[in-house]
């Protein structure tokens, strides 16, 4: 077939699809002019359409039916599971079953814990009944599946209604809003946090009545280690700061979300829109809060202190409850409808009124962490009160001690040359060598490079040239005392691995356990993607060297490296010791790879209630927000030394 | 002695290098990436397989999801690259699951035969067990008259991303995507309906 004629069968394909099936061979007689081989060829792909049914989707035919209710249809799928719509045959009623994928990681007691604890959520949730919230009407389990039968509710979601028309009328999003708020405030008064709040969460029945599904269901899917690994990479776009911190949540998150939903509304547009997603978490916890004139200009000034406060960073600077927000926006909105525009708009951008520049904050690294072999620790918690005002970024929090690598830099700051192209090399212990793209902003001749601490585990590289103009920007981290650079923006990143790996190497020979987890994954990563078994000694090396040092995760790696005999001989009995290390300091996955070992009498006696024990407090420590004081390893005792 | 270290030192870069030159065309460090995404999958593979009871099928998403994880962490993937993590994840998902349908039951590397599987949901059609064999080789002459709609097949079904996730990688439209996918599947089902002495995807009646 040509090309031309390949194209026209797509177009025409396309176009068919988008018609009723009964209208479609009508279509392409028309459509076709006469050309029998293009008519043929659509009507064979539709044909082949139409038997594909769900050929390829992620869904295998339907399921005849889920505990008592017989499925009649897919209504959705999202990061838990398969939502069904279903007919309780005793009833004779339609409802929603909401299939939960509990069984991609669990295993035998670990299932079962978990599957104990959808239920006590559920049965939480279940407790809630209120005109505004979708109701759960029973909880089971089909085969390996645990399940959740809840009211039907026809829709569409806020998320279609956003689809078709992305800004909605100012007296409809206030309506929807101050159900939302309604249904919140009931819930946060049964002591349940939603935790989800986004368009695709709230239900306008007959396009009306606001119903909110999912109340709490979020907190049992953010309980999983697969959820953690796989779902949390959903964009972050509704959480609140502490949320994407992975900080622990009570309504005023719910709060936030619901700022964020009702920004969206009243603009068109999300407050918080970065890319990548690691870029928008940042944002989120440490950007500046946008106006919502600037999006939608319609919008009265006052509408931006609401905002501002709405989408508080820290839960203390939001509103008391939903619908106090929601009133708030109100009363600004009705402002502008008599005329009035009463208010100014707060210095939204920060003070210092440049753009800021975001990077891969700590905060994207609780988020993206959590399974990994890398450890990931603030240096400090974060300062308990901020004045409301300030955005969170110009946090004056100074880390104390200052981190010896930020002083030695402090003590002799790189200079730039003149020339084509600046170079900023990060002697001390960065992971990371730096070129600063001079084509960034104002070319400069020579200049300085300044650094301020810009809360607590953020510094503010600044760039300088000779006429003293910025021209480039970066935000440094610490972390533990190694410190990562990135530049964010249009400037070109550039990494040059060779050199990192040497200033590694150098920091992590000093005694940088950062390092020498960086280094032990690099090692281990290489030596698998190549198989080569030549760098799983070094690998070894590393992971036993941060171990040593007390690194939880670093005792972790060493006992799976002697459990597998991976650049190490096998040995099961040091393997469990370190296991056993790593699950005093609070290690989740140590302590499933543990019972592991209990379970087969390996490196330990054979001991299935240990086992189960183990798995239990895997799935506890996996699914419990790390309090400050349980986080820490021994980094900061031996920092003091 | 490491072979080939030295070498290979520069040649690895990070990830993120990779990923940002095969963007710019460099074949050498599309291939190298690839290697690269691929060798940490089959890695995470055999790991599950050691920890998982035998005949337990992976789920690809969560492998996918996984080395991704680990690749960010390991700091070796700056996440812009995350649209062509993607892409490369999924084509080296499909070349794993292709290479293990065809060398099925073949002991690798010493240990039990790995086993990874699309996740259940994404079988064949009426429960029966899609022929991949078939499905690849009717993905690449697909690829030859639709390359962007094969790369949504790519995406979504191997790699187990969402439309929106499918959105972010290929920078195209939601609608876009939803098209391709359509034709892609019609165009697909109808190539290995017509292998009729192999296994059709699905019988009707």
């Amino acid at each position: 077939m040509s090309p031309e004629i390949h194209q026209r069968v797509r177009q025409l394909f396309d176009e068919a699809l988008l018609r009723p099936e009964a209208e479609r061979a009508p279509f392409l007689q028309t459509a076709c002019a006469g050309n029998a081989e293009v008519c043929g060829q659509v009507t064979q792909l539709l044909e082949a359409h139409a038997e594909a049914g769900h050929f390829l989707e992620s869904e295998r035919a339907l399921p005849q039916r889920v505990g008592r209710y017989m499925i009649t249809g897919e209504l959705g799928r999202g990061a838990m599971g398969i939502v069904y719509k279903a007919i309780d045959p005793l009833i004779g009623r339609d409802v929603a079953v909401k299939v939960i994928r509990l069984q991609a990681l669990a295993d035998g007691g670990e299932a079962a814990f978990l599957r104990e604890r959808l239920f006590r959520e559920a049965r939480a949730a279940g407790g809630l009944f209120h005109p505004g919230i979708i109701v759960i009407l029973d909880v089971g389990q089909e085969g390996d599946l645990p399940f959740i039968a809840m009211e039907y509710v026809e829709g569409p979601s806020l998320f279609q209604v956003l689809a078709a028309r992305p800004k909605i009328d100012c007296g409809e999003a206030l309506k929807i809003l101050h159900k939302t708020a309604a249904a919140l405030d009931f819930a946060h008064g049964k002591g349940v946090v939603h935790r989800d709040i986004k368009p695709a969460n709230i239900l306008l029945e007959n396009g009306v009545i606001v119903k909110v599904a999912d109340f709490g269901i979020a907190k049992i899917a953010s309980s999983q280690r697969y959820t953690k690994t796989g779902m949390r990479m959903g964009t972050p776009s509704y959480m609140s700061p502490e949320q994407v911190d992975a900080k622990p949540l009570d309504e005023r998150s719910d709060q936030f979300s619901l700022a964020v939903v009702a920004y969206e509304l009243l603009t068109g547009a999300q407050p918080f829109r970065a890319e990548p997603f690691t870029a928008l978490a940042h944002m989120i916890v440490y950007g500046p809060r946008p106006s919502a004139r600037a999006a939608n200009p319609e919008l009265p000034a006052s509408i931006d202190q609401v905002f501002y406060r709405g989408l508080g960073k820290l839960p203390g600077e939001r509103y008391a409850n939903c619908r106090e927000f929601v009133t708030a926006l109100e009363r600004a909105l009705t402002g502008q409808v008599s005329g009035g525009e009463a208010g100014e708009t707060p210095a939204v951008r920060g003070r210092t009124g440049r753009p800021s520049r975001y990077i891969l904050g700590g905060a994207v690294a609780a988020v993206l962490l959590v399974s990994t072999g890398v450890g990931y620790k603030r240096l400090n918690s974060a300062p308990a009160a901020v004045p409301t005002a300030t955005p969170a970024l110009d946090r004056q929090t100074v880390p104390s001690p200052l981190p010896p690598v930020i002083a030695q830099f402090l003590a002799d700051p790189p200079t730039i040359e003149p020339g084509a192209e600046a170079i900023l090399s990060w002697k001390v212990s960065g992971a990371t060598k730096v070129d600063i793209d001079p084509n960034i902003g104002k070319k400069p001749t020579a200049g300085h490079v300044q650094v301020k601490p810009s809360g607590p585990t953020y510094y503010v590289l600044t760039a300088t040239n000779a006429a003293g103009t910025v021209f480039q920007e970066a935000f440094v981290e610490v972390r533990r005392s190694a410190v990562s650079l990135y530049l964010e923006g249009k400037s070109k990143l550039r990494t040059h691995f060779a050199e990192a790996l040497d200033l590694l190497r150098q920091a992590g020979e000093l005694g940088e356990t950062h390092a020498m987890m960086v280094l032990g994954n690099i090692y281990w990563e290489r030596g698998e993607s190549r198989d080569d078994k030549d760098e799983f000694p070094e690998a070894f090396r590393w992971f036993h060297k941060a171990a040593d040092a007390g690194d939880r995760d670093g005792m972790r790696n060493v006992g799976v490296f002697y459990e597998m005999g991976i650049g190490v001989r096998e040995n099961e009995l040091f393997a469990a010791q370190w296991y056993r290390k790593a699950v005093d300091l609070g290690s989740s996955d140590a302590a499933y790879n543990l019972g592991g070992m209990y379970e087969a009498g390996r490196g330990v006696p054979r001991d299935l209630g240990k086992a189960h024990e183990l798995r239990q407090l895997a799935v506890e420590l996996a699914t419990q927000t790390p309090s400050p004081d349980r986080r820490p390893l021994s980094r900061s005792r031996r920092q003091t030394n | 002695m490491s072979s080939g270290q030295k070498a290979g030192a520069e040649a690895t870069g990070d990830l993120t290098l990779l990923l940002n030159r095969m963007q710019e065309g460099d074949p050498v460090a599309a291939e190298e990436a690839a290697s690269r995404v691929y060798g940490e999958l089959h890695r995470i593979a055999s790991r599950e397989m050691r920890r998982e009871r035998p005949g337990h099928t992976l789920q690809t998403t969560a492998l996918v999801n996984e080395v991704y994880l680990r690749l960010a962490a390991a700091g070796s993937l700056q996440i812009q690259s995350r649209a062509h993590f993607m892409a490369v994840a999924s084509q080296q998902m499909r070349r794993i699951l292709v290479d293990h349908a065809r060398s099925a039951g073949a002991q690798r590397r010493g240990g039990g035969a790995i086993q990874i599987g699309l996740d259940e949901a994404r079988a064949g059609v009426d429960g029966r067990s899609l022929d991949l064999l078939l499905l690849d080789e009717s993905l690449a002459e697909f690829e030859r008259i639709e390359p962007r709609a094969a790369r949504v097949v790519e995406l979504r079904y191997f790699g187990g991303y969402t439309d929106m996730e499918v959105v972010e990688a290929l920078g195209v439209s939601l609608a876009t995507v939803r098209r391709d996918w359509e034709f892609a599947r019609s165009w697909l089902f109808r190539r290995m309906q017509g292998q009729g002495d192999r296994e059709p995807p699905a019988s009707r009646g």
